[in-house]
């Protein structure tokens, strides 16, 4: 995971509340939001990658970076489930993402 | 040719269409009450046969309207959406929608997806809600359906509000006017016994399934108003009704839900961006709706 370069869904919508997001997906009509730290991995992993984005996001906030590794591999995970992050590499054989 | 202005701006359709497409056409759009200036956007449907360049190997989506799923194709600036037989082609321009329908019958609910898309590109947001206002300042009312949006609007018409819409609304995130597009309260049997009880009307009319009483019966003058709070509707029988606190994105998420999703994706850009500046603008409230009355002083 930690060497897989991310992209947004260009389908997507997003609202972005400065301080939150909110993300629609015009297909399946689902919304999703993400608080501030979400919305931080949200923006940065597509030119950060997720080490730079942990990197940013341990650095703007008292977060462990343990921890901020936990939370973030789960969003990343929930948000590509959901159709709304894509890989720029290909992904498994079975079409899933691979946390590693 | 039909012709007239839709919150300024103008609106025609330049072939004959028959009288109850008109009246279908005018009662849900032609509101002269408003008296906006003139906005420089323009729409225009044009209704005859198949237009040539109908999709037939792009990827589609499909749409629900009421009348069921239909086909669309997303090739912006042109959206198709229908079939050889009856469809819709939009064109989004700048500063104007195009439109071209074909189909007999022609299908009015295209010509109000038209219409609806083309609004929002000219920069208005689309609100189901029920919205009532007191000295000018309006209080809308979000939720999903059931939630209790109307009995809440009969509420604050009890506690000296007028209402604004029961149902639909068109809003400019600009100036944050807000316009009533409906024509009077559509009541369940049991709200209209409550509405009867406590404003002495009668409900008269019937309409598929429920009462409907015309804001021309209630006696005030219909206006645009400055939409000022927001109220997301929940319920909790346990709990004592209160207005409380709602965050930003929760804000964002019922605005979504009240506006529906634009067909193209500019559109959708833009109306992300309104509401985005809308939440930040106005006050954004959680209304629990349980024990007792609802507090309205507090807004």
């Amino acid at each position: 995971m930690t060497g897989m370069n991310y992209r947004h869904n260009p389908n997507v919508v997003v609202t972005d509340l400065d301080d939150e997001l909110v993300l629609l997906d015009p297909v399946s009509k689902q919304m999703f939001s993400l608080n501030v730290i979400g919305r931080l991995l949200w923006l940065e992993l597509p030119r950060l990658g997720l080490n730079g984005a942990l990197e940013q996001i341990t650095k703007s906030f008292a977060v462990s970076p343990e921890q901020a590794r936990e939370d973030a591999v789960s969003l990343i995970e929930h948000l590509f489930n959901s159709k709304l992050l894509e890989l720029t590499d290909p992904v498994t054989d079975s079409g899933t993402l691979e946390v590693t | 040719v039909i012709q007239f202005e839709i919150l300024g701006r103008a609106f025609r359709v330049t072939r004959p269409i028959s009288d109850s497409l008109e009246a279908g056409l005018r009662s849900r759009w032609d509101f002269p009450e408003y008296r906006c200036d003139p906005h420089p956007f323009k729409l225009e449907i044009e209704h005859g046969s198949t237009p040539t360049g109908f999709p037939t190997t792009a990827s589609s989506s499909m749409l629900e309207l009421f009348a069921g799923t239909v086909e669309c194709w997303n090739l912006e600036p042109v959206i198709w959406i229908g079939d050889v037989t009856t469809g819709i082609r939009i064109e989004l321009l700048e500063g104007q929608m195009i439109a071209h329908t074909w189909g007999v019958p022609a299908n009015i609910e295209l010509f109000h997806l038209a219409i609806a898309e083309g609004l929002r590109a000219s920069g208005l947001i689309s609100l189901h809600a029920s919205i009532a206002a007191r000295h000018g300042q309006a209080l809308a009312f979000l939720g999903p359906s059931g939630r209790g949006k109307t009995t809440t609007l009969l509420h604050s018409l009890e506690a000296g509000f007028v209402p604004v819409c029961e149902d639909f609304a068109w809003c400019d995130p600009d100036t944050l006017k807000v316009f009533g597009f409906d024509r009077g309260l559509r009541l369940l049997p049991d709200t209209a016994k409550f509405f009867e009880t406590q404003f002495g009307i009668t409900p008269s009319i019937w309409q598929v399934d429920k009462w409907f009483v015309p804001y021309s019966s209630l006696n005030f003058e219909r206006r645009a108003v400055n939409l000022k709070t927001i109220a997301l509707l929940e319920r909790d029988p346990e709990q004592p009704t209160d207005f409380g606190p709602l965050s930003k994105r929760e804000a964002a998420l019922a605005f979504w839900e009240a506006s529906g999703m634009p067909l193209s994706r500019s559109v959708q850009d833009r109306v992300s961006q309104q509401i985005a500046g809308m939440v930040s603008r106005l006050e954004v409230r959680r209304l629990l709706l349980g024990q007792g009355t609802i507090p309205f002083e507090q807004v």
